[in-house]
């Protein structure tokens, strides 16, 4: 297989995985909807549903998981995971705050802008790693746009 | 005003997690990835959890730990091992917009199984992520 063969078959598997973490997002919020209001609390509910998908995770992925801390990545990489699941952790709390203290068509679209702060982040932290285009730039302001007239439709 | 500030706060606590998960993965694998960063996640929430609502806890129904599973299974070992799959493979800058789109899906859903009606807001703002992935993507 040559470079730009391998190179085209990661771009098709990364852009496949992010629509498939958005459809499992976007069902997720309607669950969560019908969670919330009828079973749990909402920080409970992440908080077992975090538990009982950790559990799925380990079960399916053991041996990668063994495999991988047996040969003991370096400590930058199991500090920056740890600190992504804090800021993904902080931004789930902070979620439900402000739904606590404005409505659901103010809040959904503020945090929708979260694309924008990772560009602007991944210009600050990922400069020389990752470049970041006009037409990429352009392409989170629609989606940022975009969510926010669906939310408006919804609500 | 405090409403919308937290949910600016939540904004960059979902970035900053992409650009952290894209430095971390460079030393290991999605899988690996996603599992270490749920520990910490549960520890967190759990203690919260624990803080705030330890009388709910304890009045769970046997039915809502089903309900966690489904909800857990799609979220996580679905949605974030999918999530640092695709920042592992294409980059903060054009998976993030891409999983930003999220609210489509929702969307779709409500219309299709919700019995929700298709307004003027949720068509544009249907065509216009389809646009703003579509520049994303198209890009070399």
């Amino acid at each position: 297989m040559t470079q730009e063969q391998i190179d085209r078959r990661d771009a098709l598997i990364g852009y496949g995985a992010a629509i498939g973490a958005a459809a499992c997002y976007g069902t997720l919020a309607v669950l969560g909807r019908k969670i919330a209001l009828d079973i749990a609390p909402p920080l409970v509910a992440n908080t077992f549903s975090m538990i009982l998908g950790t559990l799925v995770l380990f079960a399916i992925f053991q041996s990668q998981i063994r495999a991988d801390y047996k040969v003991r990545p370096s400590r930058k990489g199991w500090l920056f995971v740890a600190l992504a699941g804090c800021a993904s952790t902080w931004g789930v709390t902070f979620w439900f705050l402000a739904l606590g203290k404005a409505p659901a068509v103010l809040v959904a679209p503020l945090a929708g802008t979260s694309p924008l702060f990772a560009l602007i982040m991944t210009l600050i932290f990922l400069r020389g790693v990752e470049r970041v285009t006009i037409r990429t730039f352009i392409g989170t302001l629609m989606v940022i746009i975009g969510v926010a007239l669906i939310t408006l439709g919804i609500e | 005003m405090l409403g919308a500030a937290m949910a600016l706060t939540a904004a960059m606590g979902f970035g900053a997690a992409a650009v952290f998960a894209r430095i971390g993965l460079q030393y290991m694998r999605p899988t690996t990835g996603a599992f270490v960063s749920l520990l910490i996640g549960i520890a967190i929430t759990l203690t919260l959890a624990l803080v705030f609502h330890f009388d709910d806890i304890f009045a769970l129904s046997g039915i809502a730990f089903v309900w966690f599973l489904i909800t857990g299974t799609l979220n996580f070992p679905l949605g974030r091992l999918l999530n640092f799959t695709s920042v592992n493979k294409i980059g903060v800058s054009r998976s993030a917009p891409i999983i930003g789109a999220a609210p489509l899906f929702s969307g779709i859903l409500g219309v299709t199984l919700g019995g929700e009606s298709m307004n003027l807001f949720i068509f544009t703002g249907t065509l216009v992520i389809i646009g703003g992935i579509a520049m994303i993507v198209g890009q070399k």
